[in-house]
């Protein structure tokens, strides 16, 4: 198990470089980040900015340069908050961020999932017609038009709930709803087809030999194996999660680092987004780390087969 | 929610707007109040009493700087902090000229190089940090406002302030500033913003979020903000020029359309700025559109880079561009249907702009621009197809243009409306190529001289004859800065630029608008630029809550006079 871990934690770290290479040379193919700099409205910046991150200097000390300060969390000031670096920024806007993306997380999950396993116990039954049916629409559906609609329905015509803004319950309701229909149509496609998969297997069927009750058969037995499918896409929901929602964001006015990047795109803030594309390739690579890991512990075929 | 998009490729519009309808709607409501008032009903707005709600709610579209320094802020964001502060003089919310503020007098000198005020007497500073005195004036601008702002304009103007007396200052200039001068002392930007020497001395600069910010003499003043959120305001009771009819007052930031419009019509928000095409939902479902009292926008094109002069040599950079000839500027202005794209795009909203710069509300202003506009510039495609022709694009060898296309802030169908006009140039003969660019990459190959016949689309406030300055002159001082290499932003003309070289050595008013005038004359008979639209701020409003507002519109980044908000009171 430990040489496992470590031969993943290795192989993290050259992804985390290769990100970082991939994200230093884009931004770069655009243009000298100077050229964004407007002298007339920020005297003194490029300079600054030169000096601090060897703007002028050959690419490759450049890149050694930002590696080592974006190590320190250091990503530099932004271009378009004045006095604000794009670490203050990040750190000011992520608990709205965590917020909703946990909730819209275990809304999803604690929906979708048991759905997935109801649909495919009874399978070809209404229930299973019903689930794949929510599963197709909540896929298809462009989360942006199903925000604009439920703001319409619940908040303009009913009033039973605010249209925007970060807040309690009430103010969560609707991107909860709107981000978690998509959420319950993945997890329960993905519980479905794994539950499947499970139900037919030979252990289960001795499970059912022995006697045991229908739900021990599903919960203890079925489910646990096929848990691990779903699992897996954990990886890429911890990086949704702190990256925000962009459409969800900036539709119900979440001041999260989802609207925060779609600000800074817009205000050419090519700092901030550069941060955040960062940090959200490194929490999937490290959330990739932590389901590869776990997974190895909850099936030790996987673990062997690596180390082999 | 109506769509405006139209036929428009041959400028036909599809799009009706039954204006004796509603003319005779609105005058029968008129007739209406106005027989109500005449029998003694008191309007809600005018009796005495508690508005409905306690808190005026803004609906705001922002993605700019978040700071409690007005410092900070460029232009465009100067209305954030507006509220909370005063300078010396405001523009008139419904003439959009000069008005008392701090300053309840100002006078010029002949040469035009320092401004006398007398200041208004009594004046408080928010939460007893005392009188404002012309001590707080000369500290404002000799030194608070030097230190490391965003916008430039006050160093590079402003020399120094003298006290004179008690109530009493005196500004000297570089230069004589004749087109620069609101920006150093009007509410039209933040940076003019008078703050509190002595709250400074005891509490320092904050140029975070969360620190103090400093006193001003706004009937407003900061008492939260939520980054990314809103910002709220509280009123300031008994205020020395106008006491506002709401406790409290909140910018809300919502940066999508249809959410702030869900937002107006679900009462969350009393007043905000929507595109035209969710304007029609909202006045269907009650709300009422109040318009701003001075032209505010407008929208233009410039000849981007291509008719440049270089001041080192006087020569045009690129002697063959097409665009040099005033037959093909005259034919690509004639060949825009500005009457009917108004009707598509703008629900007719906009007024034609006779000059890109300057309008009948402001210096240099000249009337007969107006009634010579059909000949000049009034849509005939005929004839313009005949200019081009003598000037040798004939079918087989048609004119070849670049039109650039980015997003406008403040003219969010701007890229619409460019895409109809390349429609009336190709119906001429004209072969457009339309290229969607990222102005903040493609500012360093204009600077570069790099285009040599494209066209580019601006939305600005205006600023009358520095308007010319920002965008066609090379004036005297930046010719002098070796790295100046000429004004890429639109076309220049050696004349222009000699006359504007007269008015930066200072003259009397009555000069200046001849100047200024005569600048005019020469963008306009040249065809220097493709004049468009004057378009008003509009703003939707709640009618439940707000009985009125009387808003110039004008000022940089539309929000001002929200202390004259009129509220509907309770009963």
């Amino acid at each position: 198990m430990q040489r496992y871990i470590l031969i993943r934690l290795i192989q993290s770290v050259f992804a985390l470089i290769g990100v970082s290479i991939l994200v230093f040379a884009l931004v770069r193919l655009s243009g000298n980040p100077l050229d964004l700099i407007n002298d007339e409205e920020q005297p003194g910046l490029r300079e600054a900015y030169a000096q601090r991150w060897g703007l002028e200097e050959p690419l490759y000390k450049q890149y050694l340069l930002y590696a080592r300060n974006s190590i320190q969390g250091d990503f530099g000031p932004s271009f378009r908050w004045p006095g604000r670096t794009a670490s203050d920024l990040i750190r000011e806007r992520m608990p709205a961020t965590l917020q909703l993306g946990v909730a819209v997380v275990l809304f999803g999950l604690c929906i979708g999932m048991p759905l997935g396993v109801l649909s495919a116990v009874k399978k070809g039954s209404v229930f299973d017609t019903l689930g794949k049916t929510v599963a197709l629409s909540g896929v298809a559906a462009p989360r942006f038009w199903v925000a604009i609609v439920l703001i319409w329905i619940f908040a303009v015509e009913l009033r039973w709930t605010p249209t925007s803004g970060r807040g309690g319950l009430d103010h969560m309701f609707l991107p909860v709803l709107a981000g978690g229909i998509g959420g319950i149509a993945s997890w329960l496609r993905l519980t479905r087809s794994s539950m499947l998969d499970a139900l037919d297997s030979e252990y289960v069927m001795f499970a059912r030999m022995k006697g045991l009750p229908e739900w021990k058969v599903v919960w203890k037995h079925a489910f646990r194996n096929a848990s691990i499918i779903p699992i897996t896409s954990f990886g890429g929901v911890i990086a949704d999660v702190i990256t925000g929602s962009v459409v969800l964001e900036s539709i119900f006015a979440w001041p999260g680092v989802g609207l925060l990047a779609i600000q800074s795109i817009n205000g050419r803030d090519y700092v901030v987004i550069q941060a955040i594309t960062l940090i959200g390739a490194t929490a999937l690579i490290l959330g990739n780390l932590a389901v590869d890991i776990l997974y190895a512990y909850i099936d030790p075929r996987i673990r062997y087969d690596t180390a082999n | 929610m109506k769509s405006t998009h139209t036929n428009y490729w041959h400028g036909v519009t599809q799009r009706r707007i039954n204006r004796r309808r509603l003319l005779a709607t609105t005058g029968a409501t008129a007739a209406g109040a106005l027989l109500l008032a005449a029998c003694g009903g008191k309007d809600k707005a005018d009796s005495g009493g508690q508005a409905i709600v306690d808190r005026l709610v803004l609906g705001v579209n922002y993605t700019g700087a978040e700071t409690n320094d007005y410092r900070l802020h460029t232009g465009a964001e100067s209305w954030l902090l507006r509220p909370q502060y005063e300078t010396l003089v405001t523009i008139d919310r419904e003439t959009g000229k000069y008005a008392p503020m701090l300053a309840k007098q100002w006078e010029f000198s002949k040469d035009g190089k320092s401004i006398r005020f007398k200041l208004q007497e009594g004046v408080q500073f928010h939460d007893g940090w005392g009188e404002m005195t012309a001590e707080d004036i000369a500290w404002n601008y000799n030194v608070h406002k030097k230190a490391e702002p965003t916008e430039t304009t006050i160093i590079q103007t402003v020399d120094r302030v003298e006290v004179v007396g008690p109530y009493e200052v005196v500004m000297h200039l570089y230069r004589p500033e004749r087109d620069n001068r609101e920006f150093i002392f009007t509410d039209h930007y933040i940076t003019a913003a008078i703050v509190s020497k002595k709250h400074w001395e005891a509490k320092g600069d904050s140029r975070a979020l969360s620190g103090h910010i400093l006193a001003g003499t706004g009937p407003w003043k900061l008492i939260n903000r939520e980054a990314g959120s809103l910002l709220r305001f509280g009123r300031v009771e008994n205020h020395w020029r106008q006491t506002p009819e709401f406790k409290e007052l909140e910018y809300r930031i919502i940066n999508e359309n249809s959410t702030r419009l869900s937002a107006l019509l679900a009462g969350e928000v009393h007043i905000t700025t929507l595109p035209p095409d969710l304007v029609d939902t909202a006045l269907n479902r009650g709300m009422k559109q109040i318009e701003g009292n001075v032209p505010a926008f407008r929208t233009w094109m410039d000849f981007w880079g291509c008719c440049v002069i270089n001041v080192r040599t006087g020569k045009y950079r690129h002697p063959g561009s097409p665009l040099l000839d005033l037959r093909v500027r005259k034919a690509l202005n004639k060949a825009i249907d500005r009457d009917a794209l108004n009707k598509a795009f703008l629900r007719g909203q906009g007024e034609t702009a006779y000059s890109a710069h300057i309008n009948s509300k402001r210096e240099g202003w000249d009337p007969s621009w107006e009634k010579r506009w059909k000949d000049e510039y009034g849509y005939d495609p005929k004839a313009a197809r005949a200019l081009l022709q003598e000037a040798g694009y004939v079918p087989n060898n048609p004119l070849k243009i670049t039109m650039l296309v980015n997003y406008q802030v403040g003219f969010p169908v701007g890229a619409d409306v460019q895409e109809a006009i390349i429609g009336y140039w190709n119906a001429i003969g004209v072969k457009t190529e339309f290229v969607a660019i990222d102005r903040a990459t493609e500012r360093p190959r204009a600077e570069a001289f790099e285009f040599d016949n494209h066209i580019f689309m601006y939305t600005s406030l205006s600023t009358a004859v520095a308007g010319f300055r920002v965008y066609n002159i090379n004036t005297e001082a930046a010719a002098l800065d070796p790295k100046y290499s000429g004004n890429f932003r639109g076309m220049n003309m050696a004349e222009i630029d000699a006359t504007y070289a007269q008015i930066e050595k200072g003259v009397s008013d009555e000069q200046f608008d001849a100047l200024a005038k005569k600048i005019g004359e020469l963008a306009y008979v040249n065809h220097l630029n493709i004049p468009l639209w004057w378009l008003p701020a509009t703003f939707v409003v709640n009618p439940k809550v707000v009985a009125g507002w009387s808003v110039s519109g004008s000022n940089t980044g539309l929000w001002s006079s929200l202390e004259y908000v009129k509220a509907v009171k309770q009963g």
